[in-house]
């Protein structure tokens, strides 16, 4: 009967946090071994964890490009990583798709792949829970990977989501937010060499709000991009005092 | 800021249940909104960085003041906020905290509620803080094992007055917790915490504000400590919310809502939704109606059938004041003669689903002598609404002496068991009885007509009073000037906004050209802007006997809309090209500037017509446009158009203080008829355009064919004065109205316009989509389809049909809204894939979609001839084959609208016998084959009134 | 040394196993670190991640409610409702690929889905309502994220402590049909007390070892699989390979898989306990 509203008058959020704030974000690099690169990656309520394989030999030769490497990627969400219903695995899933093949032109444009030719590098991005901004998250997710998997990147990708409702731009939305109908405003930068990977969105907002609500998505990327560069310092230097040889 | 998360089960609509997890951040930046509070102070410093930022954030919420004893900060209860908002909105309340936990609970319970809430926390002077303590690291809590939700919600509010109090120590300030929970009060005072129930805060308050008494509501106690001491009588217990729900689902009991009969307060019928019950439940007596107040949605049981009784026709008001509980009830159950039979299925209120409860306006009865009453003691009054519906309600006042004798706004609280009466409070005082004014309120209120004053950010709409001296070229585009035509208007006297003006002249060819320009209201009232809220809100102008309340501001309705003469204003324009006998050859809609060289009266028109001596061109064009308007409304009448009165009365005035004098009947003259004949045609010409443009969303007026029915006990009565009284069709029913004449009594032809004007169902508003087109039929009219165009100024419907006729011309585009509502057809090329015995397959390579064209109508026979080795379908003249090329036309039909489907018609070859879903009255890019104009005409035919209509059908 | 592992890798094992050693540097019974963390997916009603060494594999359990079939009989047992699907991609080695499952996914499936009905399990634990005429359905999928062999002991570890971490509401079904929570009551915890007591060894020539990694699991010749209750019980005995096992190597593996049942269970309580501290 009542009508929920996603942001109060006094300016907080259902969850608490104000329009600008990002979700608490947790992030892990090298947690499997396997993989030539992986990081986990939290926020919010949403977790990801990304391995990354590569460069490697090509799986067919037809695919092989002699100048350059391919950059392949899978995008899957576990059967219980939805809040609502079970979904089982579908990897031939038109979503699963079109987020992976977002994360592969992104990452086409920032590895260096001139380095690889005829190699195959694979990001395979696993969901384990989804609660909003998977696409942005996935991006951050699979910066950390490929970076733990010491592949040279002309700089990091970052990525946040930015909606308007109720006439006030909010900032990373969690499901409930996303659900609501607004806009959906993605937005992956290159924070250091300050150019827009992509930019998407599917819905209609008013000409003179996008700009505030693109501004505002720009202000999320560069906090994300902080922390995440924090982490691959941090990391880095845990690397360097343990000197551990990584695969035991 | 700290972050964990909330986990819990819900159960969604359908029944399933879901794991809801929700991230829940705990801030420690949130200020407790006190101007001199230091600490808060620094906070804000932190997260403004500039002071403009910050001032602008201090702008959105009013900070709390007051220190030591003689001010406090109240926290409030739900509860309390839920009884006694009408005591909140006085505005003696002052620095109050609303916590977000009772914020959302009373939106949960009662949102009209939250909604005033709101109004009073917005309003700066008031000093209510809204302060956020479930996200609040300080005062945020989590429901222990055990402990209900309420319980809970008590628990945070009593954790936030202890920080609060703590927080706010230093600047000396009082915080007090006001809650009417015993149980809640004495934890508070436990905690060491001040609490107060409201009526005792209240009754501190009084000697600075004794009327604030009066305000205080006094529902059930909190604690439930009735005394159910021995009442000899009681109403029967309504039966709890969980028992109801069931019993609905099983059928034992019915649902709707309670209408009491307007002559006889005992007696009122229920109206259910359910399909097994049909009739009305009628419901008999006090007892039976058990504390149901008119407008209510309550559970009705049904009586044995050996009871069922029948309206009693009797007219009874509740005149007698009961002072006493008792017997009272028996005896007025008794009072209602029920006239047992086979009757009408007659039930009793068992329980009450949700209460519609207004404020009433009424006044308090008293007998005796005013003198002595004692001031200032508490009295208890009956107050007697103005509705007969309502019961009448009891009141406590400490004010008795300026409450009697005057129109006041009661509103009711509780209807007890043992009471005989509902009681309620005082809300507001409107005036003294019977006083012009307060009775104009009164009225305003009781049919919650917006009356306040335009806003300023309506009138910041506006455009300067100016602004027609500067027309700009950018203004003209798609506007013709028709400033050199002599364009005049005819209204009533005194009429300030001028809606239409006209013009006619004789065209060289002989036929004529007759123009109706109406205010170009949309020009100013752009969709969206605060005008337009406002003006949908209001809807349409009221009149009033002394004052007329506007739709829109002065400045548009009487002055730059308003087409007064002799000054450029922008208009809306419908001409026409007809012949001398009132034929319509050419139609144009433009949007235009005008310049009237004449404003006249009925009255001045008439007399220029008639007085041979007046030549002008006003005259002469005057005589023209007469003339022609006759020969239209020969052809209504002959369609089948009534006249049907209604009695239109005039109030004549005293000069001095503006009371009303005498009132006398509107007298019709030609000029009536002839402007009528012509906003008529102007009205039907518009309904067509912006009906062939937008066929799924065109705002069109229809007036429902009445049922025979209905006219039943009309008819009867008339034939027993010895007149024929014929029904079937509206030209029948105009011809008797002509004939039922009584030479001795000229009025009762009137009167019995007026009572069959009764019978019939009003006309109303509707979306062309929503209906098929032989139902756009207005009966009183005559006519196939009908809008309002001809008054934007006084009517919203209006304005909208104006969007949709620029939109319909190409001069303005349509908005957002309608997007996706305008019904799209599109005519494609699509190939045979499949032939069978009823029907063909067709691939449209556009859309790569397929879809099914049948070739006969379901259980119809065919005379199509199916092969199935050659695989063609013919028919003799056609054959279909697979390959074959066909034109077809795919829309969405959504007439049901849970049900939207993509139907598909053939239309190049034309299938016979087979009637188009979806009205085809658009032409299409397709080639019109004579097959198509007889196939139209064919589908009309079966409808008895649409056959008088082909002839003007064009 | 690298070179020699990747041109010859049996020999290169074969030397170390003579002397009784791994290359990384374990005995032939001695298992790799095992870690049990239970409850970290919030979105499923339990969950757990296992590692053992470096495989890693994460569980997930939702519950679903449907009307009792009318063909079950009332069994003490609830052999349908419980569903496990375990996906193995290419996330977790290159040896998988993403659309078609594996063999080796497809029969783990099938194995696990066996274990689950070995599970001492109450069925009106998995009764939504009081009556029973509503039951919990439980979809259990696993994901390995990482494998470096011995997928099946670590797969069976995450599958039951997902289970022992499970919450469900109490329910009630109001006469209609509908279902109806009541908010009020706590959950409660699936109790099983059942434990699955898993040990995997491969054979390579003559030696036994216990927990195979990848490269031991690719060079060996035969498998064993055995799976153990907490009452000692036999639950699952799988052997695959070229020559037949004798009597004597099949004694010591069910005795060191014995050995291991108060290990495995104490690593399970503790994740259990943790994750109810959360």
């Amino acid at each position: 009967m009542s009508k929920l509203s996603y942001i109060t008058p006094e300016g907080l959020r259902i969850d608490g946090r104000r329009n600008n704030e990002i979700r608490r974000l947790n992030m892990k690099m090298g947690i499997f071994n396997r993989a030539d690169g992986s990081a986990y990656y939290e926020q919010g309520n949403t977790k990801i964890t990304v391995a990354v394989y590569g460069p490697r030999e090509v799986a067919s030769n037809q695919r092989m490009l002699h100048d350059r490497a391919i950059v392949n990627c899978e995008y899957s969400q576990a059967a219980f990583s939805s809040a609502t219903d079970r979904k089982p695995t579908r990897k031939s899933d038109k979503q699963s798709y079109e987020i992976a093949s977002l994360i592969k032109q992104a990452f086409e444009s920032t590895i260096q792949i001139t380095l690889f030719p005829r190699s195959q590098i694979d990001i395979y991005v696993q969901v384990l829970q989804a609660d909003g901004g998977l696409k942005a998250a996935a991006l951050n997710a699979a910066t950390l990977a490929v970076i733990d998997a010491g592949l040279p990147m002309r700089d990091f990708i970052c990525a946040c989501s930015a909606t308007f409702i109720e006439g006030v731009p909010l900032l990373d939305m969690n499901q409930m937010e996303e659900r609501s109908g607004g806009a959906d405003l993605l937005l992956s930068i290159q924070p250091q060499l300050g150019g827009v990977i992509s930019l998407n969105m599917e819905s209609k907002v008013p000409q003179d709000m996008f700009e505030s609500v693109l501004e505002l998505a720009n202000l999320g990327c560069m906090k994300i991009f902080a922390l995440l560069q924090t982490e691959v310092k941090r990391h880095s230097a845990d690397l360097l005092s343990n000197q551990i040889n990584p695969k035991s | 800021m700290s972050h964990s998360n909330k986990e819990y089960y819900r159960a969604t609509r359908r029944g399933k249940i879901i794991k809801v997890v929700r991230e829940v951040y705990l801030r420690d930046d949130l200020i407790c909104g006190h101007q001199k509070c230091q600490s808060c102070l620094e906070i804000k410093k932190r997260l403004y960085r500039t002071v403009e930022e910050r001032e602008r954030a201090e702008s959105t919420y009013s900070e709390l003041t007051g220190e030591g004893d003689s001010q406090k900060i109240l926290i409030l209860d739900t509860n309390v906020v839920l009884h006694q908002i009408d005591l909140l909105e006085d505005p003696t309340i002052k620095n109050v905290v609303i916590l977000t936990t009772v914020l959302d609970e009373v939106k949960s319970q009662n949102f009209p509620i939250y909604n005033r809430l709101r109004e009073i926390i917005k309003n700066q002077q008031r000093q209510f803080y809204v302060y956020s303590n479930e996200h609040s690291k300080y005062t945020a809590i989590t429901r222990d094992n055990g402990e209900t939700s309420n319980d809970r919600n008590d628990r945070a509010i009593r954790v936030a007055t202890e920080w609060y109090r703590a927080h706010l120590k230093k600047l000396n300030v009082n915080v007090l917790l006001v809650t009417n929970d015993r149980d809640n009060l004495a934890k508070a005072k436990a905690l060491g915490l001040d609490g107060k129930t409201i009526q005792d805060l209240v009754m501190e308050m009084s000697d600075v504000n004794p009327s604030l008494v009066d305000k205080l509501s006094s529902p059930d106690d909190d604690d439930h400590s009735n005394s159910v001491d021995a009442k000899k009588f009681q109403f029967a217990e309504h039966r709890p919310m969980s028992l109801l729900t069931e019993q609905l689902k099983q059928g034992q009991i019915y649902q709707g809502i309670i209408r009491t009969d307007r002559s006889n307060y005992l007696e009122a019928l229920v109206k259910t939704d359910s399909p097994l019950m049909e009739q009305e439940i009628l419901i008999q007596g006090l007892e039976s109606m058990n504390r149901a107040v008119d407008g209510d949605i309550v559970a009705v049981e049904l009586l044995p059938k050996a009871e069922w009784s029948r309206p009693s026709g009797v007219v009874l008001l509740d005149t007698e004041a009961i002072e006493d509980d008792d017997d009272s009830i028996a005896k007025d159950a008794s009072s209602v003669s029920t006239a047992v039979g086979d009757g009408q299925p007659t039930g009793r209120v068992v329980g009450i689903i949700k209460r519609n409860w207004k404020p009433y306006c009424g006044a308090v009865e008293f007998k005796g002598d005013i003198n002595s009453v004692v001031t200032n003691q508490q009295q208890q009054l009956l107050f007697v609404a103005i509705d007969r519906r309502i019961p009448k309600i009891r009141i406590r006042s400490r004010q008795v002496s300026s409450v009697v004798g005057r129109r006041i706004v009661v509103a009711i609280d509780s209807w007890e068991r043992h009471s005989r009466y509902p009681s309620g409070h005082f809300v507001k005082d409107l005036g003294p009885l019977g006083d012009r004014e307060t009775e104009s309120q009164v009225l305003l209120l009781q049919f919650d007509i917006p009356h306040h004053p335009f806003g300023a950010s309506v009138m910041k709409c506006l455009p300067p009073p100016d602004i027609m001296d500067h027309v700009s070229p950018a203004d003209m585009l798609g506007r013709r000037d028709l400033r050199g035509e002599c364009i005049f208007s005819v209204d009533p006297p005194g009429c300030t906004d001028i809606d239409d003006a006209l013009h006619c002249k004789r065209l060289p060819d002989g036929n004529f050209e007759v123009g109706v320009h109406i205010a170009d209201v949309s020009h100013f009232v752009r969709e969206g802007a605060a005008i337009d809220e406002e003006a949908s809100h209001r809807g349409t102008t009221v009149y009033l006997v002394d004052r007329r309340i506007d739709m829109l501001p002065g400045e548009l309705s009487s002055n730059l809309c308003s087409l007064m003469s002799n000054v450029d204003r922008f208009s809306f324009s419908v001409i026409w090209k007809m012949d001398p006998n009132g034929n319509v050859l050419d139609v144009e809609y433009t949007k235009s500037l005008i310049r009237s060289v004449a404003s006249m009266t009925y009255e001045q028109a008439q007399i220029k017509i008639d007085d041979a001596s007046q030549n002008d061109i006003v005259a002469t064009n005057l005589r023209l446009m007469l003339a022609l308007s006759k020969k239209l409304k020969s052809k209504r009448f002959d369609a089948g158009a009534l006249i049907l009165a209604s009695p239109q009365v005039k109030f004549k005035t005293e000069e001095v203080g503006g009371d009303p004098s005498d009132v006398e009947l509107y007298q019709m003259r030609e000029t009536n008829s002839m402007i009528e004949e012509f906003m008529l045609l102007a009205n039907i010409w518009v309904a067509k355009k912006i009906h062939k443009h937008f066929p799924g969303c065109a705002l069109l007026r229809r007036h429902p064919t009445p049922k025979a029915s209905s006219f039943e006990l009309l008819s009867k009565l008339v034939e027993q004065k010895g007149f024929d009284f014929r029904t079937d069709t509206s030209k029948l029913l105009a011809e008797s109205l002509d004939l039922c004449v009584i030479p001795d009594d000229p009025y009762f032809n009137t009167l019995l316009r007026i009572m069959t004007t009764r019978c019939m169902f009003p006309a109303q508003y509707f979306s062309s989509g929503s209906v098929p087109y032989e139902e756009y039929f207005h009966y009183g009219l005559a006519s196939e389809i009908y809008t309002h165009f001809t008054s934007p100024i006084r009517r919203y419907p209006d304005v909208i049909v104006h969007r949709l006729l620029a939109s319909a011309i190409g001069v303005t585009s349509v908005s957002l809204k309608m997007d996706n509502k305008t019904g799209r057809k599109t005519t494609e090329n699509a190939y045979i894939i499949r032939v069978k015995a009823n029907a063909f397959v067709v691939l449209v390579p556009r859309y790569g979609f397929e879809g099914t064209v049948y070739v006969s109508e379901p259980n119809q026979p065919t005379n199509f001839i199916y092969d199935c080795t050659k695989q063609t379908l013919s028919n003799g003249s056609l054959t279909f084959r697979v390959f074959d090329m066909v034109t077809v036309e795919i829309f969405v039909d959504d007439s049901k609208a849970h049900d939207q489907k993509l139907m598909i018609n053939c239309i190049n070859p034309v299938l016979p016998n087979i009637k188009p879903k979806y009205d085809v009255v658009e032409k299409t890019t397709a080639t019109k084959t004579p097959k198509d104009e007889k196939k139209k005409n064919t589908t009309n035919s079966k409808d008895l009134n649409n056959r008088n209509l082909k002839k003007q059908k064009l | 040394m690298e070179a020699f592992q990747k041109i010859h890798p049996l020999e290169f094992y074969r030397k170390f196993l003579e002397r009784s050693v791994r290359p990384d540097g374990r005995s032939l019974q001695r298992i790799r670190n095992t870690t049990v963390s239970a409850g970290s997916i919030l979105t499923a009603d339990g969950s757990s991640f296992v590692k053992i060494g470096n495989t890693s594999v994460i569980c997930g359990v939702r519950a679903e409610i449907a009307e009792k079939q009318q063909d079950q009989t009332t069994s003490n047992t609830c052999k349908s409702q419980i569903i496990v699907n375990i996906e193995m991609g290419p996330i977790c080695s290159n040896i998988f690929s993403s659309t078609k499952p594996s063999e080796k996914a497809m029969s783990l499936c099938t194995q696990l889905n066996q274990l689950v009905q070995l599970l001492d399990i109450d069925p009106k634990q998995l009764y939504f309502d009081v009556d029973g005429k509503y039951l919990w359905y439980l979809y259990v999928d696993l994901y390995c994220l990482d494998y470096n062999g011995n997928i099946l002991d670590a797969a069976i570890i995450a599958m039951l402590s997902a289970l022992k971490n499970v919450k469900l509401p109490k329910g009630v079904v109001s006469d209609d049909g509908s279902e109806v929570y009541k908010e009020e009551d706590t959950m409660r915890t699936l109790i099983i007390n059942s434990y699955l007591i898993p040990l995997s060894f491969a054979v390579i020539d003559e030696y036994v070892l216990s927990d195979p990694s990848l490269e031991e699991e690719k060079l060996s010749n035969g498998s064993i699989s055995i799976v153990y209750n907490e009452k000692r019980e036999l639950c699952l005995q799988l052997y695959s390979g070229i020559t037949p096992l004798d009597e004597k190597t099949l004694q010591q593996c069910l005795d060191q898989t014995k050995q291991r049942t108060q290990e495995i269970k104490d690593l399970i309580d503790q994740s259990i306990n943790d994750s109810k501290d959360k």
